[in-house]
This record gives C-alpha cells, structure tokens and sequence, in this order.
C-alpha cells in the first residue's frame, strides 16, 4: 500500500495502460455508430475546427482572388461561348432523355440515382494523421446520415460514411488503403473493382484491378459505379483511367485511376440517401 | 489551473491539426502537432504532466481519428513520460533541446504506429513509408516545435505566476 503512494506515477501509467489495452482489444471494426463518449469528445473538437476551417477557408480565398482576377476576364470570355454550345445540347438531351424515360419504362429499368435523396454538408476537417484520407463533414445522425452511405460532388464520387455521430460523420475516400468500389468502364462496359492503395493515396489516385486481360482499355476512359457492392449506386463517375498497368503473371490487368474529385480541393459534398 | 490549461491546449492542437495544418502541407504531409504538444508537457511540467497529458490527448486523437482507441494514447503516454524524465539534466537551451526531444519522439512515435497499425497487418513498404511519410513529418515537425514550445512556455509561465 505505501509503495503505491511512494509511486504514483509508476502505478498511474501502469493501470492505464492496462486500461488502454482493454480498449484496443475490445476494438472492433464494426462500430459505426460512434457511442456515447465518444460523440461526446467528438463533439467538443467540432467548434474549434469550424472555427479553424472557416478561417483557413477565407484566408484561401482572399489570395485566391488575386491571382484570379486577371484570368477571369478571359475565362468569362471562354464559358459565354461554351454556355451558348450546352444550351443547344442541353436541348438535344432533353429530347433524348425523354425518349430515354419512355424505353426505360417500357423496358422497365429504373434509375438508381434518380430516387435519391441527397443532404448537402461541408468538410470540416480532415484526418488527424498522414497516414490516411478520412473526412470528417458538418451533418450526423441527426440529419438523416446513416452508415454506408455513398458520398458525392457535382464532379463525381467522393466515397463513403464510414462512422456517425450526432453532428458529425467519417467519411472515408475512395483513395484511401483498404476501401474497394464496384467499377465499370462507360465505354466497354468492362466491370472491375477500384481499390485505394497506400503509396497511391498521397497522389491522390486509386488503382483499377480485376479488369479481364481480354478487355480493350486505354489511357483517358471514364470509369463509372457499377452499382454492384451494396453501397454505391450505378452511374456515378469514379475517375479516367491515368496508365494501364499489363500483368503478365495473373489473367487480369491493373490501371491507375485518377479520381474525378480532387481530394485536397474538395469542401462540399452531397450525402445519398 | 493546469489541467485546463492542457484540456484546453489539446482541444484545440487536435482541432488546428485536422483544419489548418492539413492545409498547410509540405510534400504532401502536415506536421504532427499533438504529438509536440505531448513533448511540450513533458518538458515544461515533468513526467508526471507529461504523463497525463500524453494520455489525455492520445484518447482525444484516437477518438477523433475513429480507428483503434487506445493505440495513439499508450504511445503517446509513454513518450510524455519518458520526455519528463530524460528532459531533467537540461536546464539551458531548451529551445534547441525541444529540437532533439521532438525529433526523437516523433521517430519513435512513427516507427512505432507504423508498425502496429500496418506493418503486422501487411503493410511491408518500408521504403515508401520512410521517405514519403515518416522522414518528411518528422522534418515539418521538428521545426513547427521550436515556435510552438516558445508560445507554450508563454502562457506557462504566465499560468504559473498568476497561480503563486
């Protein structure tokens, strides 16, 4: 009993390192749903770092300005002419996706994107460490997210909730070493998987594998959701294909994809329900 | 006092970490700030406030990062404690010794987490990981130390004061 009071210390770090380890060993990968304590803690960072974001956001934005005023006076040049070129093809599709709408109800195809539901939210902070690419966002449980939703921009996919909380969500990229998306190349409908790997993350790319060695891909096609895998639904833009990568040991090949999104730029994103 | 002042202080280094110093990159990686906080503790408070604080703040960083909770904490922890004690014999140029504490902390601290969160789990490229994560974080964050312990010891010394 004296020992114990003569070293404090010693015996502090002892229990809590004890303790800690009952932690990682209690840990399981499965705990989406962030608990009471955890949210909790979570949730006495979020002030600080809306805070912080905010403030990194308008100091970027403030030199931003700068160096884009010159180049804005030619870009508004270049897109008046570029609206005047999509109003007319937005005409044309609008007749071909009427047309569209009336073969797929004959055929009975249902669009997956069109029932969704989507929640606006904005990135708030990012991972704590280098070693991954994890997003927290401003919108939790109680705004609808849920688990395993798929994540998007206007430019294409982002990924997927991998974590929620009351105010806040996890959402862990496409890039990032482990997470694996259904793929489907748009121009020869060859499915494959896309899959984050660790030396690819940094470069902010992904790689492409399982395409069948029989498939005719090049440099520069578009990769789609195959919407197989649950998650994701079909159509949502992944990427182009950056280099293909021919194996000669297994009977498939690999490509480095570059995301559609960039993933150092990125701050809104859209939620699917 | 003390112990608010290191809640505090962890609160927002987690929050400037995951915000302004993910923006902030050097070759693509951001400074290990909490960790500097730990070391930070250790030397201006003793092992024991090392201790403590590198608990503290590792359960907030495992937490936060929502991986593995417990991990970040006994490292951290250890490396609090273990700066608090080496850090004893110096009693000049801390500024220069909280180079040294840092760089070795973070060393120590990276090899470490590299091992335990990929390496036994398959992660072997070792080369990759040194020279695109663990040899450029442990530069950014040896220099982000130096300011960061002169601003400590700051509010330290002034906590101090007003307390006696």
């Amino acid at each position: 009993m004296r020992y114990i009071f003569e070293h404090k210390i010693a015996v502090l770090i002892i229990s809590l390192t004890i303790v800690f380890l009952v932690f990682m060993a209690s840990y399981t990968s499965d705990k989406a749903r962030a608990n009471l304590g955890k949210d909790g803690l979570s949730t006495m960072v979020l002030p600080f770092q809306i805070v912080f974001t905010s403030v990194t956001h308008n100091v970027q934005d403030f030199f931003a300005h700068f160096g884009d005023l010159e180049a804005a006076g030619k870009r508004i040049e270049e897109l008046e002419t570029q609206v005047a070129v999509l109003e007319n093809n937005s005409r044309e599709l609008e007749d071909t996706k009427l047309e569209n709408e009336r073969l797929s109800s004959l055929v009975g195809i249902k669009d997956s994107l069109k029932s969704n539901d989507s929640i606006a939210a904005q990135i708030i902070a990012k991972d704590v460490s280098n070693w991954y690419t994890v997003f927290t966002i401003n919108k939790g449980s109680g705004d609808g997210i849920a688990d395993k939703q798929a994540v998007i921009t206007t430019k294409g996919l982002v990924g997927y909730v991998s974590e929620v909380g009351a105010k806040w969500a996890k959402v862990t990229t496409i890039i990032n070493d482990g997470t694996a998306v259904g793929g489907l190349v748009v121009r020869t409908q060859d499915v494959a998987i896309v899959e984050g790997e660790f030396e690819l993350q940094k470069d902010l790319l992904c790689k492409m594998t399982y395409i069948s060695k029989g498939a005719n891909i090049v440099t520069g096609d578009s990769i789609e959701t195959s919407g197989l895998g649950g998650i994701y639904p079909k159509g949502i833009l992944i990427g182009i294909i950056r280099d293909v990568k021919p194996e000669t040991q297994t009977v498939s090949q690999n490509a480095i994809i570059e995301p559609a999104v960039n993933f150092e730029k990125v701050s809104e994103v859209l939620v699917l329900k | 006092m003390k112990i608010a002042f290191y809640i505090f202080s962890s609160l927002v280094f987690v929050a400037l970490q995951t915000t302004i110093f993910r923006e902030l990159t050097f070759i693509g990686v951001a400074p290990q700030i909490c960790l500097v906080l730990v070391v930070v503790a250790g030397m201006l408070s003793g092992k024991e406030w090392g201790a403590i604080c590198g608990a503290g703040m590792g359960l907030l960083y495992d937490i936060v990062s929502g991986r593995i909770v417990g991990l970040n904490a006994i490292l951290f922890m250890y490396i609090g404690f273990f700066v608090g004690v080496l850090c004893k014999g110096f009693f000049k140029h801390k500024r220069i010794v909280v180079l040294f504490f840092t760089a070795a902390a973070e060393l120590t601290y990276s090899i470490l987490y590299y091992f335990f969160a990929f390496f036994i789990w398959g992660q072997m490229n070792i080369i990759y990981v040194f020279s695109k994560i663990i040899v450029p974080e442990l530069l950014y964050t040896t220099v982000v130390a130096v300011p960061i312990y002169v601003l400590m010891e700051k509010i330290n010394d002034y906590i101090e004061r007003k307390t006696f």
